[in-house]
């Protein structure tokens, strides 16, 4: 009931001007916005998962200098808030001027932009929580299998391949799905340092038209829907890679198949 | 059987901490021989088998299969840790079979004796699933070739796991306690397949609880304590009547 009346003073609220959210639903900018930050989080993700199966394989290695770097990476990325750091990578012309590698380099700040400041901020942060999701992957797998591999004559990159990751993936899979949606509304924060997302082009819109409340329910029916496409997407993940269904990569499928017939 | 040890063990002794859990084994086991190991445990029996193919490290006395070292290579004469590869080769010689199986849980049963094959020995696809499926239906499993390990009962991941050994063509089987995580009903299911391998020659140190497996297949068992082996001999001798007290203890507390 009162649900209800709640639901219907939204609905008819005129400050809402629902004309207005539905003019500016599929307008340019808001596509354009969106496309940036669709691409913003599939670059991030990529390039976290990059940096999480780095450094958990280096988390494993013997080498207590490359343990003590991974520990120290995880604890700065993680506990630095998100914002202060998309802040620190905007401004890194300020105390780092100038980039380079053996001879050439490049002035910072023609390098960093608002697009390229948020990817490198939203990497590493994200990056940190990937570094933990994938190294209890790995510990999931019990010891056993690990020795089965090596009495086989298997050295260690190998086991890692065939027996470990792939049994690994599907205790990885969930919680990174989980990690994806977060950065995906995550990556409004963009907004503060120009980053060109769906957010940031909302916000240049009312700053001339003050149709505040109308553009920023245009950004929310965007984050729900792309959030809502990429539950889907995890839902679809998760059962493919669940152990019930059995193993995704058949590792000789076709071949077996062949040889049975 | 031929009078020439495939495996060569001198006073190995290996330590956890400050803990000795072997305090020098001499032990050699010949070609085609059938060797149990009995004790109590803690008495070191597994501690030993995963000694003999480098899961353990030992720290003295050495360990040698086929005149290779476990754990060491020879280089200009003089004993080196070995590489990585080099321990992957060694291993090669010796199938293992585990308490748990640990068989791989993501593949069936027909890629878990091939998958050895293909990534270890560098077999074609097609020539790996013509053996692992050869070695399965040796232990009478080819039906089940496409099951998953959790949907096999234990004797029968245990048969797979033996199957898998097997098909990489071991000199040497070590079986760690094979049958004490299976039910009892299942545990005659792998002794059987077990005596078959026995019979064809294969030569096999087993750490196992079952004496009467032990007396009839075995050519000798010895029996280990606290560390030691206390004594070695003819299997039917060994159990029928053993001469040490601790052994006799042992053997009434198990039958």
């Amino acid at each position: 009931m009162i649900l209800g009346f709640l639901v219907y003073g939204f609905v008819t609220n005129e400050h809402l001007e629902w004309d207005v959210v539905g003019d500016y639903l599929f307008a340019d900018p808001i596509m354009e916005g969106l496309w940036m930050t669709i691409k913003l989080s599939l670059l991030s993700q990529l390039i976290a998962v990059l940096i999480g199966c780095l450094l958990a394989l280096l988390g494993e290695s013997r080498n207590p200098v490359f343990r003590t770097f991974v520990k120290a990476y995880v604890g700065l990325f993680r506990g630095l808030p998100l914002l202060v750091l998309l802040l620190i990578c905007f401004n890194a012309a300020l105390f780092i001027p100038r980039v380079g590698f053996g001879g050439a380099s490049w002035d910072t700040n023609t390098l960093i932009t608002g697009f390229t400041a948020a990817i490198i901020g939203l990497s590493l942060h994200e990056g940190a929580f990937m570094v933990e999701i994938i190294r209890a992957g790995f510990m999931s797998v019990p010891p056993g299998q690990r020795e089965a591999a090596q009495v086989l004559g298997m050295k260690r990159g190998l086991t890692m391949r065939t027996i470990v990751i792939p049994q690994a993936i599907r205790v990885i899979i969930p919680p990174t799905g989980n990690q994806f949606i977060s950065l995906l509304k995550a990556s409004s924060l963009v907004a503060v340092i120009g980053g060109g997302d769906l957010l940031t082009r909302a916000q240049q819109i009312y700053g001339s038209n003050f149709k505040v409340i109308p553009l920023l329910m245009v950004v929310s029916f965007w984050y729900l829907t792309i959030v809502m496409l990429a539950t889907l997407g995890q839902h679809f993940l998760e059962k493919k890679y669940s152990l019930s269904a059995g193993p995704q990569r058949k590792f000789m499928k076709s071949r077996v198949g062949e040889a049975s017939k | 059987m031929k009078q020439q040890p495939l495996v060569t063990i001198r006073d190995v002794r290996k330590c956890y901490g400050e803990i000795e859990v072997l305090k020098g084994i001499d032990l050699d086991v010949m070609h085609g021989e059938v060797l149990c190991l009995i004790g109590p445990s803690g008495s070191g029996k597994s501690t030993l088998l995963r000694c003999v193919n480098v899961l353990e490290q030992i720290d003295g006395g050495y360990i040698q299969v086929e005149n290779e070292f476990a754990g060491a290579t020879v280089k200009n004469g003089e004993l080196h840790e070995p590489s990585e590869a080099e321990i992957a080769r060694y291993r090669q010689r010796i199938g293992m079979v585990f308490q748990h199986f640990n068989l791989f849980s993501h593949l069936t049963a027909l890629e878990n004796v091939a998958i050895g094959l293909v990534k270890v020995r560098g077999f074609a696809r097609s020539e790996a699933v013509a053996r692992a499926r050869a070695s399965l239906s040796d232990v009478g499993l080819a039906h089940l070739e496409n099951s998953y390990p959790r949907h096999l009962s234990g004797g029968q991941q245990q048969r797979v796991a033996i199957a898998r050994a097997l098909a990489m063509e071991p000199k040497l089987m070590l079986f760690d306690e094979p049958t004490s995580a299976l039910d009892p009903e299942l545990v005659g299911e792998v002794l059987s397949v077990m005596r078959r391998v026995a019979e064809r020659g294969m030569t096999m140190i087993v750490v196992t609880h079952e004496m009467r497996f032990a007396r009839d297949v075995a050519d000798r068992v010895a029996f280990m304590d606290q560390g030691r082996i206390a004594e070695i001999d003819d299997a039917k001798k060994l159990i029928d009547s053993p001469t040490s007290e601790r052994t006799k203890n042992f053997l009434n507390h198990v039958r």
